[in-house]
């Protein structure tokens, strides 16, 4: 009896295994059932919804692909992509170039580097709707910017947020003068990781500051900056908060995006059925953006 | 098929749910609105209620809840305050949920409602409380589907124009009385250095629709609008084009602010017209609340808009902006119905007029309110007149049917900016009317 209960009681090697492989899912089991609440259930709700015709308040009607066949068709769903695709442009080049070469003069800065990184950051952590609400302010042809460049003598300056052909860079800007501590604070931590001594060695083997830069600083921030550069284009795809604020998609929805666009036609046009298909093309350009850094990773790019 | 649709239906209104609270715009008043669905406590009917956080908050808890609980111990009312109610109840009405009283900005949507059979026929409760006589005519057919009361008129709304009085008198321009007349007082204004309406729609892109149903209103007058409504005119038609066409001619003619609505804010359009730099302001009648609040020692006062079209006589363009109605699954119709019937008393309703905005209801005795400025009375009496004459038009966010009233404001920029030509854009607005009008979404006016 006495060999039985100790033969019971001694965990198996195969037991012990497999507990410790299941340990690991317990402790995530919290974030995923949320995660499967919040994402997945709503995910596979938008690909049904996709597929009728609902007006948010009848019963929604079965009509197969009709709403992608239309998508397919709708001039403003391309102007909204076009918009997207400029911004993502934007926020690939503009800010991230700029908050990489801040970041190195400040990696040199021995005094007071915290205060800088504060200041930076300071746009990221406010609302935006008030940062958004005071840059309108900021645009405004009556009592803003341009007021005071006509007291200083400048005449026909641009109607910001008014002229289509560039509201979307002016809303862009702000988003950018928000975004671009965000990435500094990240490549600021990438430096932290590099190894210094490959730039002193670099410098003996009398290298310039240049030269230090492209062949021995970029190429250790490398999974810093694909990250940053995964992370910018799916937001990209995303953004529709200073849009929403400061313009609306207009004027002449000259700043309409795709998730502006989206937003409109299920909530004001009373359509969730197509705007459900928009989401869903929404997160195929998503989708190709982690599957072209996915394939990067498998052929030995670090992320 | 309708296992599936009920789950999404739920899965939509806990997502709704869950939008409501984490967003952190949904103020608490005086209880919880899942409360009331759970059932009634102690013999207590609890009713729950969403409202706007924006406006009447005070007005809705101190002169209305607080003074009908007390009269009527045994029921209770729960208000949840979010930033958009109606589209939290529209999805909840969609999973067979809702608050207990449906309210709508405007009737298109509690018409929608009402004919998707999520509203309780009025009716009955109209014959026992006298609702068929309490409301001025006009507010009838826009809460009446088939020959049913399926709401209470909330609020009613027009289109005015606010003139600054003394730089009118002081040079010496008179209230134009034609769109001749108009262009000609603009210009002079233009010339003046002093813009002729101040118009900001950069935060609300909708407010575009003022002017549009404006220019409908005044250039076909209510009878042929009522024909373009009701679909025996086409909206590609010569006299929609006319209408559109005066319009974007006035915008283009800097004689809407500048050429710069699309760049500013209405309250910095507000702010134009406070500080003297604009004349007038077109806009409804809620700016009344605002201006009476603001305007301080400035003089102002306010005209009806002159008619846009030889012919066609002078009117007043009506809507209602608040609609009430009664969820078919509420467990407590009949209490609903009397908290209802207390917040359309006339002296009830006369408390809110100046956070709510005007109230169709007949005999409101404007003067017994203290206090009250004296435009709302100017404007209460323009109603009456234009009113008795049936000289009252069509405001798109009550008559015009959803999609078309959206792609008409959302693409009017585009048509004043030059990005989509005139002829586009009225061939593109039929074919929406009539998607509109397959769908069943087009006002039924009586015939």
């Amino acid at each position: 009896m006495a060999d039985m209960v100790s033969l019971s009681s001694k965990p198996r090697p195969g037991n012990r295994r497999k507990r410790k492989a299941l340990l690991p899912w317990l402790y995530v089991l919290p974030a995923l059932l949320l995660t499967g609440f919040v994402i997945a259930i709503p995910t596979v709700g938008t690909l049904y919804i996709s597929l009728t015709n609902w007006d948010g308040i009848r019963p929604p009607e079965f009509i197969g692909l009709q709403n992608f066949a239309t998508l397919i068709q709708d001039v403003q769903f391309y102007k909204a992509l076009k918009n997207n695709l400029i911004w993502l442009l934007l926020f690939c080049t503009i800010p991230v170039s700029f908050s990489l070469i801040v970041a190195v003069l400040l990696s040199r800065v021995r005094r007071g580097q915290m205060f800088y990184r504060v200041t930076f950051f300071l746009p990221y952590i406010c609302s935006t709707v008030v940062t958004a609400k005071i840059w309108s302010w900021i645009y405004n042809p009556f009592f803003g910017i341009n007021k005071v460049l006509e007291g200083w003598g400048f005449t026909n300056l641009p109607l910001w947020l008014g002229d289509p052909d560039k509201a979307l860079f002016s809303v862009a800007f702000v988003d950018g003068w928000r975004y671009w501590g965000f990435l500094l604070i990240l490549f600021l931590t990438g430096f932290h990781q590099t190894d210094r001594s490959l730039e002193e060695a670099a410098m003996i083997d009398g290298a310039g500051k240049l030269r230090i830069f492209w062949s021995v600083i970029i190429p250790q921030l490398r999974p810093t900056l694909l990250l940053i550069m995964m992370m910018t284009m799916i937001w990209s795809f995303a953004a529709f908060d200073y849009v929403y604020v400061m313009t609306g998609g207009g004027p002449g929805n000259a700043t309409e995006l795709i998730a502006t666009y989206m937003y409109k036609e299920a909530l004001q046009n009373q359509a969730p059925g197509y705007a459900s298909s928009i989401a869903l093309a929404l997160a195929l350009f998503s989708g190709i953006v982690i599957a072209v850094f996915g394939y990067l990773r498998k052929r030995g790019w670090e992320i | 098929m309708k296992r599936a649709t009920k789950f999404f239906a739920v899965l939509l209104v806990s997502c709704s749910m869950i939008a409501a609270t984490a967003c952190g715009s949904a103020d608490k008043g005086t209880g919880s609105a899942n409360q009331g669905q759970i059932g009634d406590k102690q013999g207590v009917k609890e009713i729950t209620w969403y409202l706007h956080t924006q406006y009447g908050k005070e007005y809705f808890e101190n002169d209305v809840i607080k003074p009908f609980e007390e009269q009527h111990p045994d029921i209770k009312i729960n208000v949840t305050y979010n930033a958009d109610p109606e589209q939290i109840t529209k999805s909840q009405l969609a999973a067979g949920a809702g608050p207990d009283i449906i309210t709508t900005d405007g009737t298109t949507t509690l018409r929608q409602f009402a004919k998707a059979g999520y509203l309780v026929d009025l009716d009955e409760y109209s014959k026992k409380y006298g609702w068929d006589q309490r409301f001025i005519p006009w507010a009838y057919p826009p809460v009446t589907v088939g020959d049913k009361l399926i709401g209470l008129p909330g609020k009613y709304e027009t289109e005015l124009v606010y003139y600054n009085k003394k730089m009118f008198a002081d040079n010496g321009w008179d209230i134009p009385k034609s769109y001749d007349e108009l262009v000609a007082l603009s210009k002079k204004m233009t010339e003046k250095g002093i813009i002729p309406f101040a118009f900001g729609a950069s935060d609300y892109r909708g407010a575009n629709e003022w002017w549009l149903s404006m220019a409908y209103n005044a250039t076909l007058g209510p009878e042929k609008l009522k024909k373009v409504l009701s679909g025996e005119l086409p909206w590609n038609g010569p006299e929609s084009t006319e209408a559109v066409q005066k319009l974007v001619d006035l915008w283009k003619s800097g004689y809407i602010n500048d050429k710069k609505s699309h760049a500013i804010t209405g309250e910095d359009a507000t702010t134009l017209f406070l500080s003297g730099k604009a004349a007038m302001k077109m806009e409804g009648s809620w700016l009344l609340n605002t201006l009476s609040s603001k305007a301080g020692d400035m003089d102002w006062g306010i005209f009806p808009m002159p008619s846009w079209k030889e012919g066609v006589e002078t009117n007043l363009p009506l809507a209602l902006g608040i609609a009430y109605g009664i969820n078919a699954n509420s467990k407590n119709p009949d209490a609903v119905a009397e908290f209802l019937n207390y917040v359309t008393q006339a002296d009830v309703a006369a408390k809110g007029i100046v956070a709510m905005g005007l109230q169709p209801i007949k005999d409101l005795d404007l003067g017994a309110i203290p206090n009250l400025d004296k435009h709302y009375k100017e404007v209460s009496d323009l109603l009456a007149d234009y009113g008795n004459r049936n000289a009252t038009g069509y405001l798109s966010w009550t008559f015009w049917p959803a999609q078309t009233r959206v792609f008409s404001y959302d693409n009017l920029e585009a048509v004043f900016l030059d990005g989509m030509d005139i002829k586009s854009y009225m061939d593109k607005m039929e074919a929406t009317y009539q998607e509109d009008k397959q769908s069943g979404k087009v006002f039924e006016f009586a015939k």
